[in-house]
């Protein structure tokens, strides 16, 4: 018979079996804090159960088996057979890094990912049990079941009415038959409103299933034998069905009651799986996208944003009164349709955070420290894009806190810490960002040698150092350069990798803030925009040319005298609110006219990870929605710009990028 | 003649396999549903020819599920989808009324075998 083509299914399988697996490692997480707990092991049982059955589905035996032998563990510890224990709880986890690696291989070389370690431990487990897995006999009952009446079989069937008559209803089953108990119960089932007489092997053990695949009915019945078949044949996985009709004398009969017993062949079946209690777990209807069909959307929702802007401004240079109504219907259609886009693209943060207290319970047994893990806010939702992009670096973060951060149990003892460190990871919607944080009661950072380091280094002068705060000698640690230092990260173990999780948020458009007490803990602040795809900006007007800024970072505009502008160190600065505040021309960074220089100049504050800087512009244009387009393989190296827009009139825009027109000028 | 289908398994995998193989093989299927409860009340509005049963599912599973539907429709013919090692729970919901099961991995030939003998 032939297996069904799944290969088009395969990503529903992997998508749905990472889901699983995610819920397996929590619930194990679970398991592992609170094992008297039946809750998680009955969730443990029911996703690893349906792995099993979707791997045996797509024909992923290695997968299938591997769940296979994990699923007997976990009905052993259900039925309290096993007791949960550290080593138990260990190669479960092993177990399960190994499922999610298979499944992520799968189209490669997942027959090369060993298993048998594994499966060996599981068996090990299996067999330390205090019952043993019952031993499955290999079936090779095939022998036929003869009839052999009773005395008392006999007085049954002479007894039968004139018109009734007494069969022989031998049955086979199909080879690969599954269940045979419920086909045998079937038949009895079908065949109820007749006499049964006799059963070979008897009911007992029909039921039980402990049969091979043939077994012959007694039956006394009025109906016609091809009736009798058909009611038979009626039920799946019947191969044949043998009808004799049997002489109702007792001499005739006799001839069946030959003494020669055939062995009854107890076939030991493995151990049933009960049915589960249902725990309260409520899963949503839906229909898997995938990611490309949703950027393509994206693309189309922008273009008909552009398209809607040239509308708009067509009828604004023509004065076309009629075309009022049609264009507010367009306006408000294209602002529905690119919201619920944009929210379908939306996914809650507990997509990357899910995994992570594995991560920290693993780091925190492998260091023998103590860590609990407290998440809020998994539920807040992110650019599928975005968030996609910040797994690493969160990754990263925590490593950093559970490494260095978190103290020794000793350590923690003798600061009269309690024991067990706490990391909190906070995910929060503030208007257009979404803002995360890693906070750690760890040993936080020092100031003092972060200064020293950097002053090491030449990163930093020492007026420098003595001008800084502690807050802003915290995020020296940010600085491409720093995080290498090799002293730095032993003394205060951050560091590492640091500047590539800045580069991350850079390249995302985003904020990142780091705030640490010595001998209390680190904080660490990450502001992410909702979406990378459609931006609000300030469209303004230098030398004549139009630039996007995010509107979201600028501050202020201020207008200024020209004669304000000091030169203090070669570079240009205006005191704002009692501070130095540097200027930057875009207009000599991008080698524009500048025409001739004017008195009155308007100055646009732009915020750069908590310090202030003023870019001179020639006018506010207006504030707009806009869809960001990538430059294309000619400009994308260009420093100064993160990407370009089509405005209404159809003309480009380009969007400034702050961070690295302050690092060119 | 059986023609509209429902679905009822937690796995969306699993429903997409079996709802493969039935619309090539000219079924509808007219509703699916994830677990036991909504099953049940799927069934009252859709009145499915056929529903095929998962046997494990949250909140409400196979078994209650069959119980359920056949309480409110004793002509209800259902079919359980059930793994290997599950005997025991199927023949419960065959004594609950379930019409016959069909066995994971799932062959094609074995779902249209099941479902052609529920004809009748």
């Amino acid at each position: 018979m032939s297996k069904i083509d799944n290969t088009e299914f395969t990503e529903i399988f992997v998508s749905e079996a990472k889901e699983h697996i995610q819920n397996l490692n929590n619930a194990l997480l679970e398991l592992e804090k609170n094992p008297a707990n039946e809750e998680p092991l009955t969730i443990i049982f029911r996703a690893a159960h349906t792995i099993k059955g979707n791997a045996a589905t797509m024909g992923f035996e290695g997968i299938r088996d591997l769940t296979h032998k994990l699923e007997d563990v976990l009905d052993k510890l259900r039925k309290h057979e096993l007791k949960v224990t550290k080593d138990i709880v260990d190669t479960l986890f092993e177990c399960l890094d190994i499922i999610e690696n298979m499944i992520n291989n799968l189209g490669e070389s997942s027959g090369d990912i060993d298993t048998s370690g594994v499966i060996q431990k599981l068996e090990a487990i299996l067999n330390s049990s205090s019952s043993p897995q019952p031993q499955k006999k290999e079936d090779n009952t095939a022998k036929k079941q003869g009839i052999i009446l009773t005395v008392k079989d006999i007085g049954a069937i002479e007894k039968l009415s004139k018109k009734t008559k007494a069969y022989a209803v031998k049955v086979k089953l199909s080879d690969d038959c599954q269940f045979r108990a419920v086909r045998a119960h079937l038949v009895l089932d079908n065949l109820k409103t007749e006499k049964i007489i006799t059963t070979f092997p008897s009911i007992d053990i029909l039921e039980k299933g402990e049969f091979s695949l043939e077994f012959t009915l007694v039956i006394g019945t009025a109906k016609k034998k091809s009736i009798i078949e058909q009611a038979v044949t009626h039920i799946a996985e019947i191969d044949k069905v043998e009808i004799t009709e049997l002489p109702k004398t007792k001499d005739s009969l006799q001839k069946y009651t030959e003494t020669q017993k055939s062995p009854e062949t107890k076939k030991e079946l493995p151990t049933q799986t009960k049915n589960p209690t249902a725990p309260v777990v409520e899963s949503v209807q839906s229909v898997r996208v995938s990611m490309d069909r949703l950027d393509k959307l994206m693309n189309l929702v922008g273009e008909l944003l552009i398209s809607k802007m040239q509308l708009e401004d067509i009828k604004k240079r023509h004065g076309l009164s009629e075309l009022d109504d049609i264009v507010q219907t367009i306006d408000h259609l294209s602002f529905d349709i690119q919201n619920e886009v944009m929210d379908v693209r939306m996914v809650p943060v507990d997509h990357i955070f899910a995994r992570f207290p594995r991560l920290v319970r693993d780091l925190a047994h492998e260091q023998n420290k103590k860590i609990e893990l407290v998440i809020e806010g998994k539920e807040i939702e992110l650019d599928r894009t975005v968030l996609d992009r910040m797994g690493d670096p969160l990754v990263h973060l925590l490593r950093n806190s559970i490494d260095h951060g978190i103290e020794t149990l000793q350590e923690r003892k003798q600061k009269g810490k309690p024991e067990t460190g706490t990391i909190k990871l906070l995910a929060k919607r503030e208007k257009n960002t979404v803002s995360i944080q890693v906070i750690d009661d760890g040993n936080g950072l020092d100031p003092a040698e972060l200064k020293q380091s950097a002053l090491k280094k030449g990163l930093i002068t020492q007026k420098q150092a003595d001008s800084m705060n502690d807050t802003e000698a915290c995020n020296m640690i940010f600085l491409p350069g720093f995080s290498t230092n090799k002293v730095i990260t032993e003394i205060s173990g951050r560091g590492v990798g640091m500047d590539v999780v800045k580069s991350v948020l850079d390249s995302l458009g985003g904020q990142l803030k780091m705030e640490s007490v010595l001998g209390k803990g680190t904080t660490l602040t990450m502001s992410l925009p909702l979406t990378l795809a459609i931006q609000q900006v300030l469209l303004i007007n230098i030398s004549g040319e139009t630039y996007a800024i995010p509107v979201n970072i600028v501050s202020k505009t201020i207008r200024i005298k020209s004669k304000d502008i000091k030169k203090i160190k070669g570079r240009e600065v205006i005191i704002y609110r009692s501070h130095e505040l540097p200027i930057i021309r875009i207009n000599r960074v991008f080698n524009l006219d500048a025409g001739t220089e004017k008195e009155n100049l308007l100055v646009m504050v732009v915020e750069k990870e908590e310090e202030l800087v003023g870019f001179i512009i020639d006018d506010i244009i207006g504030e707009q929605q806009i869809v960001i387009k990538t430059l294309g393989n000619i400009l994308k190296n260009v420093k100064g710009f993160a990407g370009g827009t089509t405005l209404g009139n159809g003309k480009v825009a380009l969007i400034l990028d702050i961070n690295t027109l302050v690092e060119i000028s | 003649m059986i023609k509209n289908i429902m679905l009822v398994d937690d796995s969306a995998f699993m429903r997409t396999i079996i709802k493969n193989v039935l619309t090539k093989n000219g079924y509808s299927i007219i509703g699916e549903a994830e677990n036991g409860k909504i099953a049940v009340e799927l069934y009252s509005k859709l009145k499915p020819d056929v529903v095929f049963m998962d046997v494990v599912m949250p909140e409400m599973n196979g078994i209650e599920s069959v119980k359920n539907i056949k309480a409110n429709d004793p002509n209800a013919k259902i079919i359980m989808c059930s793994s290997s090692g599950q005997q025991a729970v199927v023949m419960e919901a065959i004594n609950a009324g379930a019409r016959g099961f069909i066995t994971k991995p799932f062959q094609e030939a074995k779902i249209l075998d099941e479902l052609s003998r529920a004809d009748t």
